[in-house]
């Protein structure tokens, strides 16, 4: 008899613990999303076209599709803030037909290849619009960073030409759509306009700025 | 299924990152567009003026510090197609006894670079170093790479006078691929008489 009283008084206590849970769980989903609590991470990874601009596009003829960029973000929920590192690297080149180069007392014969590679190091700093979960999210960017450039003529296939350590500022701006509500993957596009002073005499040039146009996949976590 | 889009994305990235790394930009480049005609001339000369030359009777073959002459059938007919050349430009061949205005010459050229490269061992991270600690040094391997050229010049005999020293008053690189090959050789001396319009009898 004393067994079957206890094991009422447990059932009783048991049924009042599930039936605490039941009432507990809808709190669960009042909390908010983690990105809205904490400075999240995100990753993205893009690629598209580059446009040659000023001295550049007059040296520059071709666009290129070697044109990447892998950005790591720091995401501030309550400024609407993110600030990041981004890495990038840019490929151009222009064939250019048999032409004779007169100059001084010089003239030369040859078809030119020109060449110019970029790997952007640069530290961004962005403003966006919307709630840090908002399915579409537009946003503006800054960064200021250094870039290794390399610039190669090719007269036939003698190289000439300059490389080292240039400043790069960039500004841009785009917009980021998540694939599911509350999700972690989505798409990203966007423009930026890229400031990279390169002087040549040689090949008549000031700067190698670019715009670019990208667009690729971003991933966010906490 | 639980899908690492953050592993994929990474791939990827390094993947776009080291193929755009190292694109080979003549990969394409003919024979033909790769040759380049350098010719230079001293601004003062009025190459109207001469009327004679001379040619040696072989190549001169410069290999660094090294020097020859050469007489292969090759050299022999880059020699005569040089003395057309001069020929039509209304110049008149004469011995280099004869007291000849230019002094024609032709070379071959041929320097060769040594350099050492370090490879760098695979086993080891990026970084430089491997997972496991260990570091693995890099080997050494030496390259070597020969460019031969064309270096045709003319120098001015006619106001040298008695001195050693006579002032070349043109001269003409000619580099590239191809420019060795039998068939090539009458067009590559050709284009470096074409594009130095100046130099003609008047």
């Amino acid at each position: 008899m004393k067994r079957v009283i206890s094991l009422a008084i447990a059932l009783v206590f048991s049924g009042e613990l599930f039936a605490q849970q039941v009432v507990d769980r809808p709190e669960l989903f009042k909390r908010q999303s983690p990105y809205e609590r904490y400075t999240t991470y995100r990753v993205s990874v893009t690629g598209g076209l580059g446009l040659p601009t000023g001295t550049f596009g007059n040296y520059m003829d071709n666009t290129t599709l070697r044109n990447y960029n892998v950005a790591v973000d720091f995401v501030f929920p309550k400024t609407n803030l993110s600030a990041g590192l981004s890495i990038g690297s840019q490929y151009f080149q222009n064939r250019i037909g048999r032409q004779l180069y007169s100059s001084d007392n010089q003239d030369v014969s040859a078809v030119q290849t020109r060449t110019f590679s970029a790997v952007p190091l640069v530290l961004t700093g962005s403003y966006h619009v919307g709630n840090v979960n908002a399915r579409v999210r537009p946003y503006v960017q800054v960064g200021l960073g250094g870039a290794f450039a390399e610039l190669i003529n090719y007269w036939g296939n003698i190289p000439t030409g300059d490389n080292g350590f240039r400043f790069v500022a960039q500004a841009g701006a785009g917009v980021r759509v998540l694939f599911k509500k509350q999700g972690k993957l989505g798409l990203e596009a966007g423009a930026t306009y890229q400031h990279l002073p390169f002087e040549s005499v040689a090949e008549g040039i000031k700067d190698a700025s670019t715009l670019n146009a990208r667009v690729g996949l971003f991933y966010r976590w906490w | 299924m639980k899908v690492n889009y953050l592993n994929i994305m990474m791939g990827l990235a390094v993947a776009a990152m080291s193929w755009s790394c190292s694109p080979d930009a003549l990969q394409d480049l003919t024979p033909e567009d790769s040759q380049v005609f350098i010719t230079n001339y001293e601004k003062n000369t009025n190459f109207g003026n001469y009327s004679t030359f001379s040619l040696a009777d072989s190549v001169f073959v410069v290999q660094n510090d090294r020097s020859g002459v050469a007489t292969t059938a090759l050299d022999f007919r880059v020699l005569s197609r040089v003395a057309e050349n001069m020929t039509k430009r209304g110049y008149a061949r004469i011995d280099k006894t004869a007291k000849p205005d230019f002094g024609v010459n032709v070379l071959r050229i041929s320097e060769t670079q040594t350099g050492v490269v370090a490879n760098y061992n695979p086993w080891n991270s990026y970084w430089g170093y491997g997972g496991g600690g260990f570091y693995y040094p890099p080997t050494y391997s030496y390259y070597q790479s020969t460019e031969r050229y064309w270096y045709v010049e003319i120098i001015d005999l006619k106001n040298a006078g008695t001195s050693d020293k006579a002032t070349v008053v043109w001269n003409a690189q000619i580099r590239g691929d191809g420019i060795f090959d039998e068939n090539a050789v009458a067009s590559v001396i050709d284009a470096v008489f074409t594009q130095s319009t100046y130099l003609k009898k008047n």
